[in-house]
């Protein structure tokens, strides 16, 4: 590797950066996986520093995980890992026993997994959780615990009490969650701290202090490895850069210089994606004189659920042919506006009305009839495909209205231009959709929705669980449907970076109210309401890593 | 949707080839099931054509062999009226795969028509339906049959409704919580979003994630039912006797347990193997994926 290029410069870009750089806590050399015959990583050199941050970056499918998996020795039955080297604190650990790897694991080196919400026993308090590592590795009395559990939770930023109180993580969001686990794998000062996608999913505030917490870690002298889909976000954080594309690392280097001048594709993918944060090419023009007529129209939208207020008074108009972003932290109703304009939910008070016509609240039954005007696309649109259908059976059923099974006869083309009109391969109509990538089910998502040429199609946070080259390429595709169909759009995520490439105008939403609004560029450029101004700042701030 | 569904089953005949080569690609039936696939066969084969394998004639009486124990006349011997006890085991494969088949499509059928209402159906169709089927199942499934046995009198067909009704609840459980889950799904939302009837959404996405599954527990209870068949035989409310049948000659045997102990031996060996076997095998064909 390119040790001799890292001199304490490196860190220099970052503001009083005197960390203690020094010994090597992970060395990596040659390392190869194959799992069941098939060499799924080869040839990966990799090297963590006391006190640096190495990011692992790569497309969902590139190796990453494998090759940290391996470095924990965690790979799973059937993986065969070889390496010239691998040495984690100074120590050999190749072909180790599973317990000594279990004495190594916790104490000198962590783990951040990236399900924080599966990796806590929700039958376990917090407090334990975290204290696990101690009571497993040292020999600290349970008062030493209990205070050593507090500081690791005060330095995450969660509530210390939580040590000892017997609070459950189902209490928790996600965020704290993810908070908790970074207490839980650094609690007894491990030498190297592992990060699996650490903030996929949170969104830019809460991913802000989670990363700022692993920096915490760091200062306190830890190596840190941080394994992610996204460039962007190790843009401002990481000193290095590996980026690994099937199975072998293609580019290395310091942050700054791959992600200036990208040498490999899949490193020029990735800064693209990172990139991808140009603003919405000026709409078509509103007519002269007055703005057209409402397409969809919520007024006074208000739901609780248990009596805990999820939207209160909320009101969206959305125009013929224009993109509406909804844009607002994790919890903050967004969904609930969703689902109420798509007549899901059923408001507690408010109305919705399609194109001047009452729309919520309404029987199912007299909506049924106008529903092929509205569509809708989710996150993650795996579960919402029938598991014996095939791809060509959820187009011809969607472009027939349900009166056909199969894609052939007049239907057989329909469906194969549906299919190229999100850019999916026709042949691909005979698989199932949960054989198909995360990208290619969201494609064939946007494909169903479309296929009764409706007028508005509300998309929930439709790219928040792609990879970002993924995310790029969709939410191109979505430019692209938007520009050529005149669809107008309901576009709700809480990525600050996708709203400002779709949206003409923002809603932003906090605790279930409105709290500002108007044209995408003024809202995003210079935010009036302290909801937006942070949503803004953190976006900005994650990107930059400050 | 996943995760409590999950049929993930054949999506019909229309998928082609090479999608049912790919479903049969999951796995071979291993040792186990491959012994319990032969015995069925034979089983099957018994039941078609029980001349190939046992020969002789179940009913035939000659009272200077009786009571002969296995030997080359005779491989299981013979009974306390000379008749030829392979031959009534081989014979009496019938009744017990046909009472077993057939008391399992009955609970089967009553358990979906029971579960679709309760699972469909408002709260109070859910409750009443809930209530009954609670209660049908916490007594045991030999008492409620012998309550339809009494109702009905006994015979072949009232012993294979008895044990199809003991069963229907369990069946109907299953079912219930499947077209629950199925009802609540997101491909249920979408169907809802997309402008579909309810009728619509039933049959082509509640309905298939439901029943599949229920198909797949039914071949397990095949065996199930094959051994309670034979134990209302053998309490004598089920196949009348002279008729070959594994419980009734299981019954017929007790009394010379001591001195003729094949005569119970063989047709109980038959019954626990007939319905291990079913059982192995419907496991098996589960695990290839074929059926899930």
């Amino acid at each position: 590797m390119r040790s001799s290029e890292r001199g304490p410069d490196d860190v220099a870009g970052r503001t009083g950066a005197a960390r203690p750089v020094g010994a090597r806590v992970l060395d990596v050399r040659g390392l190869a996986v194959s799992i069941d015959g098939a060499t799924v990583v080869h040839g990966v050199d990799l090297h963590v520093d006391a006190g640096e941050c190495v990011a692992l970056v790569g497309a969902s499918g590139s190796g990453k995980t494998v090759t940290a998996r391996a470095v924990l020795g965690l790979s799973a039955a059937g993986a065969a890992v070889t390496a010239d080297r691998l040495d984690l604190v100074g120590s050999d650990v190749r072909g180790l026993a599973e317990r000594r790897w279990r004495r190594l694991r916790g104490s000198t080196v962590g783990y951040v997994g990236q399900e924080a919400l599966g990796a806590l026993d929700p039958l376990r308090p917090v407090g334990r959780e975290v204290a696990d590592a101690l009571r497993l590795h040292t020999d600290l009395r349970a008062a030493e615990r209990v205070d050593a559990v507090r500081a690791a939770l005060a330095g995450v930023g969660l509530d210390p009490a939580m040590a000892t109180d017997g609070r459950r993580s189902g209490t928790l969001s996600g965020g704290m969650r993810q908070r908790a686990l970074i207490a839980a794998a650094t609690v007894a000062s491990p030498a190297l701290v592992v990060a699996d996608e650490p903030t996929t999913a949170l969104d830019a505030a809460v991913a802000v202090t989670v990363m700022e917490q692993l920096r915490a870690v760091q200062d306190r002298g830890a190596g840190l490895l941080v394994i992610t889909h996204d460039l962007g976000l190790v843009a401002g954080w990481a000193d290095r850069v590996l980026v690994v594309d099937e199975g072998t690392v293609v580019e290395h280097g310091p942050v700054a210089e791959v992600f200036a001048a990208p040498q490999h594709p899949a490193t020029a993918a990735l800064v693209r994606a990172a990139r991808a944060d140009t603003r919405r090419a000026v709409g078509p023009v509103p007519g002269p004189g007055a703005p057209s007529a409402p397409l969809v129209e919520g007024s006074g939208l208000t739901r609780s659920f248990d009596g805990v207020p999820a939207a209160q008074d909320v009101s969206i108009t959305v125009r013929p042919g224009r993109v509406t972003g909804v844009i607002g932290a994790s919890g903050s109703g967004k969904t609930t506006v969703a689902r109420m304009l798509l007549g899901l939910e059923t408001p507690d008070a408010g109305t919705v009305t399609l194109d001047g016509d009452p729309w919520v609240p309404l029987p199912e039954r007299e909506r049924r009839a106008r529903r092929h005007r509205v569509a809708a696309v989710v996150q993650d649109p795996g579960a919402t495909f029938d598991e014996r259908w095939s791809v060509g059976r959820v187009l011809a059923d969607a472009l027939s209205r349900g009166q056909e099974r199969r894609a052939r006869g007049g239907l057989a083309d329909p469906v194969d231009a549906a299919l190229r009109q999100v850019g999916l391969d026709p042949e691909l109509r005979s698989r199932a959709p949960r054989t198909l990538s995360g990208g290619q089910r969201q494609r064939l998502a946007i494909a169903r929705a479309l296929a009764t040429s409706p007028e508005v199609v509300v998309l929930d946070e439709p790219v928040t669980a792609l990879d970002a080259t993924v995310q790029d390429a969709v939410l191109t595709l979505l430019e692209r449907l938007r520009d050529e169909t005149g669809v107008a759009m309901v576009f709700v995520s809480h990525d600050l970076r996708a709203v400002r490439r779709m949206a003409d105008e923002v809603l932003v939403v906090h605790d279930g109210r409105v709290v500002e609004q108007g044209p995408a560029e003024r809202v995003l450029g210079a935010p009036e309401h302290p909801a937006t101004a942070r949503l803004v700042d953190a976006a900005a701030r994650l990107a930059r890593g400050a | 949707m996943s995760g409590v569904l999950d049929p993930g089953l054949p999506a019909g005949a229309s998928e082609g080839r090479a999608r049912r080569s790919e479903r049969f690609r999951g796995g071979t039936l291993g040792p186990a099931g491959s012994v319990a696939a032969v015995v069925v066969a034979v089983a099957v084969l018994a039941a078609v054509w029980p001349a190939l394998l046992g020969g002789g004639d179940p009913l035939a009486v000659h009272p200077a062999d009786a009571l002969t124990p296995p030997g080359p006349a005779h491989p299981f011997g013979t009974d306390e009226s000379g008749r030829d006890v392979l031959a009534r085991v081989v014979a009496g494969t019938r009744a017990s795969l046909v009472v077993g088949v057939a008391a399992t499509l009955v609970g089967g059928l009553t358990g979906i028509l029971l579960g679709t209402l309760a699972g469909l159906g408002g709260r109070i169709v859910d409750a009443v339906v809930g209530r009954v089927t609670e209660v049908a199942f916490a007594l045991p499934l030999l008492l409620v049959a012998l309550v339809v046995i009494a109702v009905t009198g006994p015979g072949p067909v009232p012993a294979t409704l008895a044990v199809g009704f003991a069963t229907a609840p369990g069946y109907a459980r299953i079912v219930r919580g499947l077209v629950r889950s199925a009802r609540s799904s997101q491909v249920v939302e979408t169907a809802v979003l997309q402008g579909r009837s309810p009728g619509r959404i039933v049959f082509r996405h509640v309905l298939p994630a439901a029943l599949w599954p229920v198909v797949a527990v039914a071949t397990l209870g095949v065996g199930q039912a094959v051994v309670w068949a034979s134990a209302l035989s053998y309490l004598g409310v089920g196949t009348p006797p002279p008729a070959p049948e594994w419980g009734a000659m299981l019954a017929d045997g007790r009394t010379y347990l001591l001195t003729a102990p094949w005569m119970s031996t063989f047709p109980g060996l038959a019954i626990v193997v007939l319905a291990t076997a079913v059982t192995v095998l419907g496991r098996a064909v589960r695990r290839t994926g074929a059926v899930r």
